[in-house]
This record gives structure tokens, C-alpha cells and sequence, in this order.
């Protein structure tokens, strides 16, 4: 069978497990005074609790101990920690604040409405809690949780220094292996718990493992019973076809937990309470625990072989029920302790009260799960995805073909060896919208290494939207940003660029020094602090606190934050607003400086010369889009284009086909001609029409080119 | 250009980031946080002098006045339960307000932003503004227990005086998860109102300094505050002002800490 059908049945069979354990505690109050005696007392619910209560931890820890490995395969030990943290130890403790106080409130409130006068008058003396209890309610399942993965990435790293060749793991797995995939394995799997339970008369009063809700201090039997199934279940991710085994030999384990179950519960002599010749009394209690702690193997293995059987087809009710189940355990107990509190004296027969509370409680919990959990970041947090609750409705833009993006392995050697041809820096059909307002509307733009692309456009245009989704600041609605061609909030990426951004204010009470030291920390191998003071010429601001500086000498300190590093890529955006030319020039022969030295710039400025002065390329950004991209000189022709305004009686069609003329227009009065080579286009206006009058020539500046510009890209 | 860098200067791949310089690059955001925040007195007077003021004030000099109060002879142990108050409230401030102000204020000012961009180690920040606020909670509630000893009123033995002091400064943890979601959430405008209205109520509604009236009394739960003072004094072993399992309430802080601080992660990543 495939590993998705694999994971198909697991996740189902660990959802019943769990759906099992809100049918175990409802059936409760019937026969236990939990949380509260009910009048209508049931020997058929307390056969339900005793079916179920052997095998449900038991398969759910084995489940949980292969899934543990598999995460493990797959994000290594940093990315299982981060995921079970956030799976598994945040809900333990967020979830205890919220759903200890409620169990134990129930509870409480249940024992009082007691129909039992003793126990409801025995609630009145509590007894005094003993040293090291705490409630830790049916969460204590997850704090188990998490201390085998504790035992189990100790073990693990263990294992990694003493059994590098794999000499041992592949002795256990060679001994062990045959003796799992036979069908005595639980006489194997059942001696840690028969050796800690098998002489202890608890098994025989709370039937099984002692639940351990009370204690933070871990309890024995459910490390030695619970811990052995994580283990298993780690075991037999390393050799999945034991689970083949299970799968063939579903009902052959069930026919024999079933026999084992009948037996323990009406053979006289091994049923509690009962004696009989065949056996002393003291031994008894010992036959109990071996029967017992069989049942719960061949249970647990009967159940996960039926769902390998038949639960392996993806099923979408049965998705959504394994995605549902674990907020549902987690919420369920508060709910079923009320409503068994709540119908406790309540004169109605069991068979009508303990559907009633399963029902209730399921359509709350389902409910809650569908509207609260599975669409928001609750889901995100337990299930480890979040589904949106409709599909959004397509964008209206007519979406562009993506790119295909190199393929990119993110090694530090390799990345070096592509970049010539790899963009350091790139968009790809980027998208970013701030509620109606389209603030990049598709753009591709890439940073080549070695180069000093200036970026221009008006205020509004897109710029800083553009560098802040370079930066990582930003998420691109649609389409891609890259840096170092890797995801711009991958933090190795961010350790090959310096950053100066507009509207900083940096700590007043810090020194420039400071400042340096502080930045050129965050970077593998940075300049000194004196080699950036020399290099941005800032020496003369090293020691005064920022909140002293002038604003153009800010600029200087932000600067050589910039720089500091040692960066590959620059983004410097408006560096030179309110420097004076003294400044303004150092600061530009540092960027020549260090784009000879390796570096590449991108900047954004407001000033042409700037970019004239600096720049390799330049990109013109208005409303969002890229209305020009190109070299200074392509640019500058664009920019440089003049206007020749004239009297002349010439058709105007004919003058906007001549070569050089990029428009022309007229009125009664006057004609407007646009062109890059007005000298050409004016010997011809002269040599064509005599009677030309009124002749002049316009230079159009940076302000003039952009508007035009911007307004042939509306 | 000085001939002394030109050797150095190549702009080439970096390469990993040595183990090494990870951690002095959260040692260096510490230490920069620490001066910075030394260097505002708006800051450090408040946080450092009142506490300790507050406590001369109130449990020695007026209960000072007072020594044949009957409840003073009653709770032989009253004298710890105030130092303990005055402790929990030293802490509370560097973390609420350290995190709650600076956090909006650095959104505000762009500086976050920055940050952001920058390949700040993750959770070096963080790590540099808990530090900074534990450092001071050390202080100020340090202060609090040199002031008591001087004043004669520590009637426990050394070893539980440390306990108490220890639990009292890694109870700050809390309150600096608390800060940093006020920080997440609110501007630099909003955030010292916001700060003051967790902080205030958290002081003087947790039972801290004074007996509460009987119908507050059960609401004492609700504060963070109450649940330090009563970890830091179970730890101690002052059995007569302990009403709860300091397990159980230790829980509560680890949990605050918790939810807000993924809270408040969360919002970070997104949001910035």
C-alpha cells in the first residue's frame, strides 16, 4: 500500500481513538460518581468504558510515536521541535489555563448535584491535595507527549554519537523485527507494563493504566505502558511493513483481544472480586493484569490492521472528522462534565441521556471546529494548516503567466558560482494591493550582480513597496520576490544585504559606535567598526548619541549601517535626502567605491542626477507599474526628449510620420511636436514650410518626462 | 580612500554564520538595549527608585509607626508578605512597559522595521528586551530586599530570601509577554495607557499590599500579579500568606507567557 493510504488509516484510526475517549468520558457519570452520580445507573455504559478504555491511549501514543518520526524524517530535529512546540506544547499549556478551571469547575458542580448524599457531603471536607499534585485534567496525555519526545530526541542523539555506523539500531531492528511481526509480539510489548503493573492491585480497582491527570511528577505505569507504544510506533516507521502484518491479521487480533476481554470479565478467578479453585487469590490479581495488558495489544493492533483494511481510501468525511478530532478532545471534557451534571437527576433512562449528550456535545464541538477552528490560525496551530472557509473569488487583473524561477538548492557555494547569471535581487509578476489602492500591479524586475539599478518614479509610484517586498517586509499578493534566490524572509538571505530605508529614527540614546557594533554583529563577517567609520566618512559622528545628529548626518550613520556588513546587494532608499554636497558626494564616491569592490546598489531617488551620476540601469516605476526599464542613456532619451512648439500650415499626420517625431499635435494656432533629435526635426520644419513662424524649443525635465509618462501608462 | 581597508574590502557570498558569532550578536543587542535604556532616566527613576521608595514608605516607615497593630502581631509574617508585594510590583514595570512602549514606539519610529529588515538573528530582539527588562526586575526588586534587610524586616531564613527573589525576577517573564502584546497591537499613542491599565489594576487588585475588600477578594485570581506574588511566596514557604498551590499558579504565569507571547509572535511576523 502507498504511504498516502498508510497515513490515510493512521489518521483515521487516531481520530476514533481520540472520538472514542469523548464517548469514554460520557458514559462515566452512569456508573461512576464522575463528575456526578446519575440517577440512571447503566451496566451496559460501564461495559462501553471497559471496551474502550484498554486500547485508546495505547494506539494513540504508537500512532503519535510514528508520526513523531516521520516529522522527524522530514524537517529535522529543529523543525520538529518548532512544530511540536507549537502543536502539542501550547496547547498543553494555553489549553490547561483555559480548560482546567472549566473540568474542574463541572466536576465540582457535578459531585454537589450528586445523587449519592455521601459523596455529594464528602465534597464539602475536600481532601487536602498531596505534595505535587496538580490537576492536570485529560490534557495529560499531551504532557506525556511531550516528555517522550524529550526521552526520544535525548535517545536520538545518543544514538548519533555512540552508533554512528548504525552497528546497533540494525542489531535491534534484525532481533526485534521477527519477534514484532508475530502474533505473540504483545507478550514482548506487555512485559514493561506487567513488570511495573502486574503485581499492583490499582489494575484490578481502576481497571488498567492509572490515568496520571494529577501529578506533574511523570507516573511509571503510563511511562512503562504509553511509553512502550511511542516507542513501537517509532520502531515501525523504520519497518513499515509490520503494518502489513496488522493489516492482515485485523480480525485474528480482535478475535483474540475479544476472547481475552470475556475472559477477564467472566471466567471466576480472574474477574475482580471473584475467586474460584483453579487459582490463588493472590495470583489472581496477577492473571488480571497479563489478561488486561494483552487485550490492550491485541486491541490496539487489531484496530490500526481493520483501518489499514478498510479506512485506507482518502475519504473526505473522514478527513475532516481526523482534522476535527483533536480540537474536539482537547474541548470536549468541560462540555460532557456539564451536561452529565446538568441531566444528572434528571429522571430520564440512560438510553435517552447519554445519546443526548453525545449529540449535544458533538454538534458543539463540530460546530465551534467548523466556525472557530478550522478557518483561523486555531487551526493553523492544532492541525498545522488552515483552510480557508470559501474559495476567494478570482482577482479581476487577467493574471500573467509566471515565470519559471531557476531552481535554486540554496548552498552558499552554489549560489556563488551562478552569479553571473543569477539576479541577485528579483520581482516576478508582483502583485501588492493596499485595500482598493494598487500599489504594484504586476511587475518583473530583476537586480544583476555587479550593477547599480536606480529605481524612479514618482511619490506613489511603487518604489518602497517594491524594495519593502525585496526586503521581506511585504508579502507579494500574487507573484514572487527573491533575494540571493531565496525567499527575502529567509534570514541567510537577509546576511547578504545592507538596508538604509527612509523615516528611520534611530535609538537617540545609543552612539553611532554603538549603533555599528550593534548591526555588524548580525553579519558573518563585517567590517570593523573603524573600517565603516573611514569608509562612509563618519568618523567625526562616531561617539555622539544619535539622538544628537542632524538630520543629514543620520543619514550618514544609517549609511554605514548599510554598509557594515559587508553586504553583496545594497538597498539604500533616498540616501542623500538632506545631506549638503560635501556629503552628498562622499557618500557617492563610497557607492562607486564599493560597486568596484563587488557590491550591488539599488537606489531610489528623486533626483535624476543622482541616478545619471550612479546608476547602471535605470527603472521607472508609475502607479504600480514598470513604464520604462533601461540603461542611463535609454532612459536619458526618454528623458531628454523636446518639445518644439510653431506656427506651420502643415498637415499634422503627415509631420507625426516623420522619422524622429515621437507625437505631434495642433490647434488652430499652434502645432506641438515631441522628438529626442529636435535639431533634425527643425531643418526639415524650415526647409518644408517657408512661412514657419513663432518657432521655439523646449527642453523637457525630469518632472515633465514623468508625467508623460505616467500619463501614456494610465 | 585610507590604503588600511582596501585589503579587506570583498563584497562575495558569506557563507554560514559561525555558532559563535550568533551568540555575540545576541550578547551585543543585550548590551546595547541595557546602556540605551540606562541612559533614559524617564525610564530607569520610575522602574529602579519607585519600588524601593514605595516599600520604605509604606512597610516601614507607616507600619513602622504602627508596631502594636493587631494585625501586625497576629501575622508575625506580614512584614514578608509586604516585601513580597513590593517585589512583584518591581518586576511587573521594566517588562509591561519596557516591552509595551518600546515595541510601539520602535513600530512608530520605523526602527522595527528596520529590524526586520536586517538579518537580526531570530529572537535576538526578543532575547536583548527580556534580558533588559530581567536585568532591571533584578535591580528594582533587589533594591526592595536591601532595603528590607537594612530595615530589619526579613524574618526568613537566607536561603528562602533567594528563592523568593529568584522566582520574583523569572516572574518578569510573564510581564514581558504581556508588554510585548500590548507592543504588538497598539501605536506608541496608545500603548502607555494601555500598559498602565494592565499594570495599575494588577497591582492594587491583586492583594498585594493590603487585605482586599471580601468581594474583590475572589477576582484576585484574574491578575497576573497575584499569581507571582503567591508562586515567589509558596516557593519561599510563607505558609500563612500562601493561599494556593504555587505549582498551580507558576502554571498560570508559564501559560500567560505563552499564549501572549504567540499572540504576539504572530502579529510580528505578519504585521510587523
Amino acid at each position: 500500500m502507498s504511504s498516502q493510504e498508510r497515513l490515510h488509516a493512521l489518521d483515521a484510526v487516531r481520530a476514533f481513538a481520540l472520538l472514542a475517549g469523548i464517548v469514554l468520558h460520557a458514559t462515566m457519570s452512569f456508573f461512576l460518581p464522575i463528575p456526578a452520580q446519575d440517577v440512571s445507573q447503566s451496566a451496559t455504559l460501564a461495559m462501553v468504558f471497559a471496551l474502550i478504555h484498554p486500547w485508546r491511549m495505547t494506539t494513540f501514543f504508537l500512532i503519535a510515536g510514528l508520526f513523531a518520526r516521520l516529522v522527524i524524517e522530514k524537517r529535522g530535529t529543529r523543525g520538529f521541535v518548532a512544530d511540536r512546540a507549537k502543536r502539542i506544547v501550547a496547547p498543553l499549556v494555553v489549553g490547561w489555563v483555559i480548560l482546567a478551571p472549566l473540568t474542574i469547575g463541572a466536576l465540582i458542580w457535578g459531585v454537589t448535584r450528586s445523587a449519592d448524599p455521601a459523596i455529594a457531603a464528602a465534597i464539602r471536607n475536600p481532601p487536602v491535595m498531596p505534595a505535587g499534585a496538580f490537576p492536570l485534567v485529560h490534557l495529560w496525555f499531551l504532557y506525556y507527549l511531550v516528555i517522550f519526545y524529550a526521552l526520544l530526541l535525548a535517545v536520538r542523539a545518543a544514538f548519533a554519537k555512540l552508533d554512528a555506523a548504525g552497528r546497533v539500531s540494525g542489531l535491534v531492528d534484525k532481533v526485534v523485527r521477527p519477534l514484532l511481526g508475530s502474533y505473540f509480539a504483545p507478550f514482548l510489548l506487555g512485559l514493561p507494563l506487567f513488570a511495573v503493573l502486574g503485581f499492583d492491585k490499582r489494575i484490578v480497582l481502576l481497571g488498567g493504566i492509572p490515568t496520571p491527570d494529577s501529578s506533574l511528577i511523570p507516573q511509571l505505569p503510563a511511562l512503562a505502558g504509553f511509553g512502550t507504544a511511542f516507542a513501537l510506533g517509532w520502531f515501525v516507521h523504520r519497518q513499515l511493513d509490520l503494518l502489513g502484518d496488522w493489516r492482515k491479521r485485523w480480525l485474528g487480533n480482535l478475535v483474540v483481544a475479544g476472547a481475552l476481554f470475556v475472559a477477564y470479565h467472566n471466567v471466576p478467578g480472574l474477574e475482580p472480586g471473584t475467586t474460584a479453585a483453579w487459582i490463588s487469590a493472590e495470583w489472581s490479581t496477577t492473571a488480571y493484569a497479563a489478561c488486561y495488558i494483552l487485550t490492550i495489544w491485541y486491541a490496539s493492533f487489531g484496530l490500526i490492521g481493520a483501518a489499514l483494511k478498510f479506512c485506507a481510501a482518502e475519504s473526505a468525511v473522514r478527513r475532516y472528522l481526523a482534522d476535527a478530532s483533536y480540537w474536539m478532545y482537547l474541548a470536549h471534557l468541560p462540555i460532557v462534565f456539564f451536561l452529565a451534571a446538568a441531566l444528572a437527576k434528571v429522571p430520564l433512562h440512560w438510553a435517552i441521556k447519554f445519546p443526548l449528550i453525545l449529540a449535544i456535545t458533538g454538534t458543539v464541538l463540530l460546530v465551534s471546529y467548523h466556525y472557530l477552528v478550522r478557518p483561523t490560525w486555531i487551526g493553523e496551530i492544532l492541525n498545522g494548516r488552515k483552510y480557508p472557509r470559501a474559495k476567494k473569488a478570482s482577482h479581476d487583473a487577467p493574471k500573467r503567466a509566471l515565470r519559471a524561477l531557476p531552481s535554486v538548492d540554496g548552498t552558499a557555494t552554489a549560489a556563488a558560482s551562478r552569479d553571473a547569471e543569477q539576479p541577485l535581487a528579483e520581482l516576478v509578476d508582483a502583485r501588492k494591493r493596499f485595500g482598493k489602492t494598487v500599489a504594484l500591479g504586476g511587475v518583473d524586475l530583476d537586480v544583476r550582480s555587479g550593477e547599480v539599478l536606480a529605481v524612479l518614479g514618482p511619490n506613489g509610484a511603487g518604489k518602497s513597496t517594491a524594495i519593502s517586498l525585496w526586503l521581506g517586509l511585504l508579502q507579494p499578493d500574487e507573484g514572487q520576490a527573491r533575494l540571493i534566490g531565496r525567499s527575502p524572509f529567509d534570514v541567510e538571505a537577509r546576511r547578504e544585504i545592507g538596508v538604509m530605508l527612509q523615516e528611520v529614527v534611530l535609538p537617540p540614546t545609543l552612539r553611532a559606535r554603538e549603533l555599528i557594533a550593534l548591526t555588524a554583529s548580525y553579519y558573518p563577517s563585517p567590517l570593523t567598526v573603524e573600517q565603516t567609520l573611514e569608509l562612509t566618512g563618519t568618523q567625526e559622528l562616531a561617539d555622539k548619541l544619535c539622538g544628537k545628529l542632524s538630520g543629514g548626518q543620520k543619514r550618514q550613520v544609517q549609511f554605514a549601517l548599510a554598509v557594515c556588513g559587508r553586504p553583496r546587494l545594497l538597498f539604500l532608499d533616498e540616501p542623500t535626502v538632506g545631506l549638503d554636497v560635501q556629503a552628498r558626494e562622499t557618500m557617492w564616491s563610497t557607492m562607486r567605491r564599493l560597486v568596484a569592490d563587488g557590491c550591488s546598489i539599488v537606489l531610489t531617488t528623486h533626483y535624476l542626477e543622482e541616478a545619471e551620476a550612479l546608476a547602471d540601469r535605470v527603472a521607472v516605476l508609475a502607479r504600480g507599474e514598470l513604464i520604462a526599464l533601461g540603461t542611463v542613456d535609454e532612459v536619458r532619451s526618454l528623458v531628454s526628449r523636446k518639445t518644439i512648439t510653431c506656427s506651420s500650415e502643415l498637415p499634422v499626420e503627415g509631420v507625426r510620420a516623420w522619422p524622429g517625431v515621437m507625437n505631434a499635435t495642433a490647434d488652430e494656432r499652434r502645432m506641438q511636436i515631441m522628438t529626442a533629435d529636435a535639431e533634425t526635426v527643425v531643418r526639415r520644419l524650415l526647409a518644408a514650410d517657408q512661412n514657419l513662424r513663432n518657432l521655439e524649443i523646449k527642453q523637457a525635465g525630469l518632472a515633465e518626462a514623468f508625467a508623460e509618462l505616467t500619463k501614456e501608462a494610465a | 580612500m585610507n590604503a588600511t581597508i582596501a585589503t579587506h574590502l570583498v563584497f562575495r557570498a558569506a557563507g554560514p554564520m559561525p555558532l559563535g558569532r550568533i551568540v555575540r550578536a545576541y550578547l551585543e543587542a543585550a548590551w546595547c538595549e541595557f546602556i540605551a535604556t540606562l541612559r533614559a532616566p524617564a525610564f530607569t527613576f520610575p522602574f529602579l527608585g519607585m519600588p524601593v521608595a514605595l516599600y520604605l514608605l509604606f512597610a516601614v516607615v507607616m507600619a513602622g509607626a504602627a508596631p502594636d497593630d493587631p494585625d501586625v502581631v497576629a501575622n508575625p509574617q506580614l512584614a514578608t508578605y509586604l516585601m513580597s508585594g513590593w517585589c512583584a510590583m518591581a518586576v511587573m514595570g521594566p517588562g509591561i512597559f519596557g516591552f509595551g512602549i518600546g515595541l510601539a514606539m520602535e513600530r512608530d519610529q520605523g526602527l522595527l522595521k528596520l529590524k526586520r529588515a536586517l538579518p537580526l538573528p531570530a529572537g535576538a530582539a526578543l532575547f536583548a528586551k527580556m534580558a533588559m527588562a530581567m536585568l532591571f526586575a533584578a535591580l528594582a526588586a533587589g533594591s526592595v530586599v536591601i532595603a528590607a534587610l537594612a530595615a530589619g524586616k526579613v524574618i526568613i531564613g537566607f536561603g528562602s530570601l533567594l528563592i523568593l527573589l529568584g522566582v520574583m525576577i523569572l516572574g518578569s517573564l510573564p510581564f514581558c509577554a504581556i508588554g510585548l502584546l500590548i507592543g504588538a497591537y497598539s501605536s506608541s499613542g496608545a500603548s502607555p495607557a494601555i500598559a498602565n491599565l494592565v499594570y495599575l489594576p494588577g497591582m492594587w487588585l491583586s492583594g498585594m499590599f493590603f487585605p482586599l475588600p471580601e468581594s474583590l477578594r475572589p477576582w484576585a485570581v484574574i491578575w497576573p500579579a497575584f499569581h507571582l506574588n503567591q508562586t515567589a511566596l509558596g516557593a519561599a514557604g510563607v505558609e500563612e500568606f500562601s493561599f494556593v498551590n504555587p505549582t498551580l499558579t507558576a502554571a498560570v504565569l508559564v501559560a500567560i507567557t505563552v499564549l501572549c507571547t504567540g499572540v504576539a509572535l504572530r502579529r510580528l511576523a505578519r504585521v510587523g
